[in-house]
């Protein structure tokens, strides 16, 4: 049997499901993301505060991924919880694990639109605080495309741990949004070791650390951030390691062959 | 053809499913595996249909233990569970072409598969409907169609009539029937024992997770002196008639 075709017929349905939905995605990501950074590059300026809009959009840009990230985390919990679609999927003629892989590429893709939605969201709300020419863009999509890659393996293993939907709201406020907060959401890695060393090695457990510090390397440069190919690095190591926890996690809860 | 040898299926909360099961499905039968609610009907269509692992023993298909082949495995079985599994966002003929592609036909095979099989349970009208919009009774009607574009040698068909209105019920038997005259093999879970004894060549009754009788339908009557069905189930389960609300 060839996997590669099974899966390319799964891409195509989830594709065609992404296609549906992304309209509204990118309505709310809009409105979302054009409300920080209103705020953060106008209204905090006039507080006496330094301008950060352009700081901020690389947060915007991954923050995109993790809110994503948490509404894909629904659908799946619901998905899981009424045996809905999913496992349909798990009596094809596949092995289980590569219908989770295909499940990261779909994510992947999915959360990747939103958030290279979100730099032109960002240069029309920032006009000249965010100049494009200053961006390394093979850097800038090479940072998205593994940060996104990253969290749909997070997904997997938020999935393996939530078993109800009325559960998912916890780990969101209990888990992923102190990792977001903390994780230079509005400040750099530096900043915070500048302040506080031990809080700074704490953020470092926070994949969005790794997700924010590497799209900033593409905005301003190396300089003042965490080494770009050691976020990347990280990201890369840790979501196949946490997709694989989550693999075995699910398989053992859900008693998967 | 297949056979489940010592199954014991314990779950991640200890709850014991299976409790050393053994049974053999021929082909071109229809086999009712009858229990109560909790019994392991479910759990062990389940494990015929290669989405669940079991503890301990084994499932053989023509011989061989499917544990290294369960994706080759599942190629040969079409499921019907009891709840849609159904994709909401795409059409009813998209449902039953993708099963086609996803079970490794070409686009035309899958075509052609669906199509035939959309004329053979009359559902020309609901093809390019949206599986949410449909009743109960069709969407059980398009999970029995889906499993059966590939063209499988084995169907479970996971108490397909459950809650459905009785004109419905009997539309689902004809489709049944009508599976069994062309030699498919069918593990028909129910616990409605007319319909067993209606559609099955074989009963097996479990309960508690253990076989407490397998044999032919016409076997199991003679050995209890030509009783109804029901009655010999309530016998062999050893539960109160009136408990038994569904039977």
């Amino acid at each position: 049997m060839n996997y590669i075709k099974i899966i390319s017929h799964m891409m195509r349905i989830d594709l065609l499901n992404i296609k549906s939905s992304i309209k509204d995605k990118l309505i709310d990501a809009l409105i979302w993301g054009s409300c920080t950074l209103i705020i953060t590059a106008y209204v905090l300026p006039s507080f006496g505060l330094v301008n950060f809009g352009a700081f901020q959009a690389a947060s915007v840009l991954i923050s995109v991924i993790g809110f994503e990230t948490y509404n894909q985390l629904f659908m799946l919990v619901m998905n899981i919880e009424q045996k809905k679609y999913l496992f349909y999927l798990f009596t094809l003629p596949i092995p289980v694990a590569l219908i989770w892989l295909q499940k990261i590429i779909s994510y992947t893709i999915n959360a990747l639109i939103l958030s290279s939605f979100m730099i032109l969201v960002s240069k029309l709300v920032l006009q000249d605080q965010m100049p494009l020419t200053q961006i390394n863009w093979p850097l800038l999509f090479l940072a998205l495309l593994v940060s996104c890659f990253f969290f749909a393996c997070f997904l997997l293993l938020m999935v393996s741990f939530v078993k109800k939907t009325s559960q998912v709201e916890h780990m969101f406020m209990r888990v992923v949004f102190p990792l977001w907060f903390f994780g230079g959401f509005q400040f750099s890695w530096n900043t915070l070791f500048s302040i506080n060393k031990y809080a700074a090695y704490g953020a470092l457990i926070s994949p969005y650390t790794y997700a924010t510090e590497a799209v900033r390397v593409s905005f301003f440069g190396q300089k003042g951030f965490l080494p770009y190919w050691t976020c990347i690095s990280f990201m890369l190591i840790a979501g196949c390691l946490l997709a694989t926890i989550g693999h075995v996690k699910l398989k053992k809860r859900l008693a998967l062959t | 053809m297949i056979s489940l040898k010592n199954a014991i299926k314990i779950y991640a909360n200890n709850h014991k499913a299976l409790n050393n099961i053994s049974f053999t499905l021929q082909q071109g039968e229809i086999i009712g595996l009858l229990g109560v609610n909790g019994s392991g009907k479910t759990t062990c269509s389940g494990i015929l249909a290669g989405l669940h692992c079991i503890t301990s023993g084994e499932v053989l298909y023509q011989g061989n233990n499917i544990k290294k082949h369960v994706a080759e495995y599942r190629k040969n079985v079409g499921y019907c569970p009891q709840h849609s599994t159904l994709n909401d966002n795409i059409t009813v003929y998209d449902n039953l072409l993708q099963n086609g592609l996803f079970h490794g036909m070409n686009i035309l095979e899958a075509k052609k598969a669906t199509k035939k099989i959309i004329a053979l349970l009359n559902m020309q009208e609901y093809a390019d409907k949206l599986p949410s919009t449909l009743s109960g009774g069709w969407i059980q009607r398009v999970m029995i169609a889906r499993a059966l574009v590939p063209d499988p040698k084995f169907i479970i068909l996971d108490e397909p009539t459950v809650g459905l209105d009785p004109h419905i019920r009997h539309t689902i038997w004809e489709v049944i029937k009508m599976l069994k005259q062309q030699k498919k093999t069918i593990l028909l879970t129910t616990h409605y024992l007319d319909e067993a004894d209606l559609l099955c060549d074989q009963i097996i009754i479990i309960d508690h997770g253990k076989v407490v009788s397998n044999t032919t339908k016409d076997a199991l009557k003679k050995a209890h002196k030509n009783k109804t069905l029901e009655e010999i189930f309530i016998k062999l389960i050893g539960q109160d008639k009136k408990n038994g609300e569904k039977l």
